[in-house]
């Protein structure tokens, strides 16, 4: 009661409210700052700490110095003004030290230990301040008052900080402030309750309270403006905060390079998506894209010029959908576009076919101009899938299916693509098997000399002889084998063991071996002959090896070195399915040939149709000017027979004379040629 | 910083509303001439045969990203770039970027003139971006003579 007749009677209301609302403003922008500090650590910490004790220091010392002006008393009043500042800097200081104990570990005691110190700091600026406080009468204190006011600042300061520390977010500033200034407003007017003044006799001067008054204003404006330095701060500080933070999710949700969402970004959402498929039935398609020739591009002109055209692409792909969709770079070469608006095939393909088109043009990279284009697999959902798995497992399908359809195109999933994609992995793995378990079979076609109809030699042909599919001819599995790079696998087992068979034939029946496009670029391939040869002990001069156009086409200086290197040991070289491709003759002439083999369709053909009567014939002259040796295949009549024997080709070979047979059979067929009947 | 000059042909894939294709494609040249000052590009577009034709001249960088964004339009399809080549000076600076059109209002000179660039363009390039300058330097002042 004391201390509220204290605050009502002896003090102008005015100052009081001033010094209330100072007090409680501060304190709410020093637990606003305290609270900062917290969440930082060292040298930050640091200064979070310095501005935090500034404001509270300021805030404490501008209350009670703004109470004090409004203290009425009837004698003359002064305040000596080292004392004053000093009491500020202690309040400051005091205030600092308890608010580092506070947050120097997360322990209750180290916690009411600060907020302790933060209240004694408040005392002991209080009472330094009221020695400032010169008066002109006898000043007399109550012990009681003075115990009081310590044991009031002491308790509210530490359950601030401790309602700071441990309490609820919620309210947690107001309810902090407003302990603080209890502490702060409490000990001020308790510790004045404990102060009284007698004025002497004879002395009497009221204070000038118009210049209190102006004081009063001018300290609570000082105050404001330390108080505003620490509320910008804080804001400038949250907002750049906030700023690096959206700064930190972009970089973690976007692609470095085309600033495109990343993979992680798009699987959440396309999870998101399917989530809303479910719940409220809302379609979409799922379209991945993959450029076709990118890796070239970084071959031969560089990364940094492969990175410019994959931005290109990016901004070309967002062209072409529909605002809204989302575009996402997956990783490498490879995009994908999740369009959500996107009900049915139509509106997929026609988004599909915009990407296709728009990636299919050239583009310009440091002059140079590029060629690429986009491979695209779409799926729709939830006619393809209703979750992320099933949906990219099918639009891959179907990508995977526009890449095999010649790329630059775009493919919309369906189950038959499944099917056939199945059909093909299990046909892979049976291949592979195959090859490490070499279970193929080498089979032998005879070749007749035309004039005499002697043997002259066969043509070794693969079969794959599998467990599930039966026997599968060349043309069923050498194309995948191709694609598989296991082509020369199958090609020199097929060379040696045909190698072995033939060097238990008589002497001068010849062998000829196929060799694929892709074996001729291999630079291996001479050693490969030269080790089969030497492995059957057979003559190089019985071997035959037979190429086709196509091998020739692309690499010439390779391939004509690889066919000169295989000539020089003796091997001879034969041009396969002559007719057929591009049949320029320069082949003829510029490359190793001693054969060459006339195209069975125009054989089949003979003898009745003119033009591949004329071919023939054309064929069989060319290999006789050329010095040549021309072999007929795929004879099947007694009148393609006579035909070409009047045409002068040197050899034969089809059903006619002879189907494949297996090595002992062969070796048969020439040793019962050769003993004479 | 060495200049070039790009040539493509494209194909017009404009909405079906056939009727009004001549604004499209003036207001489709207005656009890119006024981008195309700005970018220090110059050269010349021409419509014909619902085809266009167009040269860019410029700084490579100007150029290449002119195309860009020429390449990220959909008002025409199957871009083909014709010819691209370093070039001492420019052969369309006197004209920023002009458009001469085969339509109705075109002269028959000027519509034959047209006719035998896009002839010259699958067998000479390089005769076929002459053909146009010529032709730019009968028919613009021309139709400046008669805008008079």
């Amino acid at each position: 009661m004391q201390v509220i007749g204290c605050m009502i009677y002896e003090h102008n209301l005015w100052f009081v409210l001033m010094a209330g609302c100072l007090c409680l403003a501060g304190t709410y922008v020093s637990a606003m700052l305290f609270r900062r500090t917290l969440q930082q650590d060292g040298l930050a910490r640091i200064h979070w700490s310095f501005l935090s004790a500034v404001t509270a220091g300021a805030a404490t010392w501008a209350t009670h110095f703004i109470a004090m002006l409004g203290y009425e008393t009837s004698v003359a009043v002064s305040f000596d003004g080292v004392l004053t500042v000093a009491s500020a800097l202690v309040a400051a200081a005091g205030i600092g030290l308890g608010m580092v104990i506070a947050a120097h570990s997360t322990r209750r005691l180290t916690t009411l230990l600060g907020g302790t110190a933060i209240g004694l700091s408040v005392a002991a600026m209080h009472y330094l301040g009221m020695f400032a406080y010169r008066v002109d009468g006898i000043v007399s204190w109550e012990p009681m008052f003075v115990a009081a006011s310590l044991a009031i600042t002491v308790t509210c300061a530490a359950a601030a900080i401790l309602r700071l520390r441990f309490g609820a977010r919620a309210g947690q500033l107001w309810q902090t402030a407003g302990l603080l200034s209890a502490a702060i407003i409490g000990l001020h007017f308790t510790g004045m309750t404990a102060f009284s003044v007698q004025p002497i006799a004879g002395v009497s001067q009221n204070a000038d309270s118009e210049a209190f008054a102006a004081m009063a204003v001018a300290i609570g404006l000082v105050a404001l403006i330390i108080l505003g330095v620490g509320i910008s701060t804080y804001l400038v500080e949250k907002q750049s905060d906030r700023d690096s933070e959206s700064r930190i999710a972009h970089i973690a949700l976007h692609d470095a390079l085309t600033d495109l969402a990343n993979r992680h970004n798009f699987s959440q959402a396309l999870q998101a998506e399917c989530n809303r498929l479910n719940r409220y039935g809302r379609q979409f398609a799922l379209i991945l894209i993959d450029l076709d020739r990118f890796k070239p591009i970084n071959d031969t002109l560089g990364h940094p010029a492969g990175d410019a055209v994959l931005k290109i692409a990016a901004g070309r792909i967002v062209r072409a959908v529909r605002t809204g969709d989302m575009v996402a770079r997956m990783g490498g070469d490879e995009f994908a576009v999740l369009s959500c608006g996107t009900k049915d095939s139509a509106q997929a393909e026609t988004i599909a076919a915009r990407i296709v088109e728009i990636l299919a043009r050239p583009v310009l990279v440091d002059g140079n101009i590029v060629e690429v284009s986009g491979s695209v697999g779409v799926a729709l959902a939830p006619l393809h899938g209703m979750d992320p798995d099933t949906l990219i497992r099918h639009a891959d399908i179907a990508l995977y299916a526009a890449k095999h359809a010649g790329r630059g195109t775009h493919c919309l999933f369906e189950p038959e693509l499944m099917e056939a994609i199945n059909h093909r992995r299990s046909l892979e793995a049976a291949l592979r098997r195959a090859c490490s378990c070499e279970e193929f079979e080498v089979v032998y076609q005879p070749v007749f000399e035309s004039r005499t109809g002697r043997l002259h030699g066969a043509e070794a042909l693969v079969r794959w002889q599998d467990a599930e599919r039966g026997m599968m001819p060349p043309g069923a599995f050498i194309p995948l084998a191709e694609e598989l790079g296991l082509v020369s696998q199958i090609g020199a087992l097929v060379l040696s063991r045909a190698c072995r068979d033939a060097a238990s034939w008589p002497d001068h029946v010849c062998l000829s071996v196929n060799v694929s496009p892709l074996q001729l670029v291999d630079p291996d391939l001479p050693r490969m002959i030269a080790t089969a040869l030497s492995a059957a002990a057979m003559a190089p001069a019985r071997l035959e090896l037979e190429i086709t156009e196509t091998a020739l086409l692309n690499n010439d200086q390779a391939a004509l070195h690889t066919l000169r290197r295989i000539q020089e040991m003796g091997v001879k070289i034969s041009l396969d399915d002559f007719g057929t491709g591009y049949s320029s003759l320069s082949y003829l002439h510029r490359y190793p040939i001693n054969r060459i083999k006339i195209d069975k369709s125009f054989v089949q053909k003979l003898p009745g149709d003119f033009g591949s009567a004329s071919i023939v014939r054309a064929i069989a002259q060319l290999g006789e000017s050329l010095e040549l040796a021309v072999t007929a295949e795929g004879v099947e009549t007694a009148e393609q027979l006579s035909f070409i024997r009047e045409q002068g080709c040197d050899h034969i070979q089809g059903f006619l004379t002879g189907r494949p047979v297996g090595t002992h059979e062969l070796d048969r067929l020439a040793r019962s040629e050769t003993i004479p009947s | 910083m060495p200049l070039h000059r790009l040539l493509y042909t494209s194909k017009a894939n404009l909405p079906p509303s056939h009727a009004d294709v001549g604004a499209r494609i003036r207001a489709i040249a207005e656009q890119s001439a006024r981008r195309n000052s700005e970018a220090g590009i110059t050269g010349i577009l021409i419509f014909v045969e619902d085809e266009f034709i167009q040269v860019l001249e410029g700084e490579l960088p100007a150029v290449e990203s002119t195309f860009e964004r020429i390449c990220c339009s959909f008002d025409h399809r199957q871009l083909r770039i014709v010819d691209l080549v370093r070039v001492e000076e420019r052969l369309f600076a006197e004209w920023g970027m002009t458009l001469l059109t085969a339509d109705a209002e075109a002269s028959v000179a000027l519509r034959d003139d047209l006719q035998e660039i896009r002839f010259m363009m699958g067998m000479n390039a390089r005769a076929a971006t002459n053909l146009m300058r010529k032709c730019l330097k009968i028919h613009a002042i021309k139709e400046k003579a008669v805008a008079a």
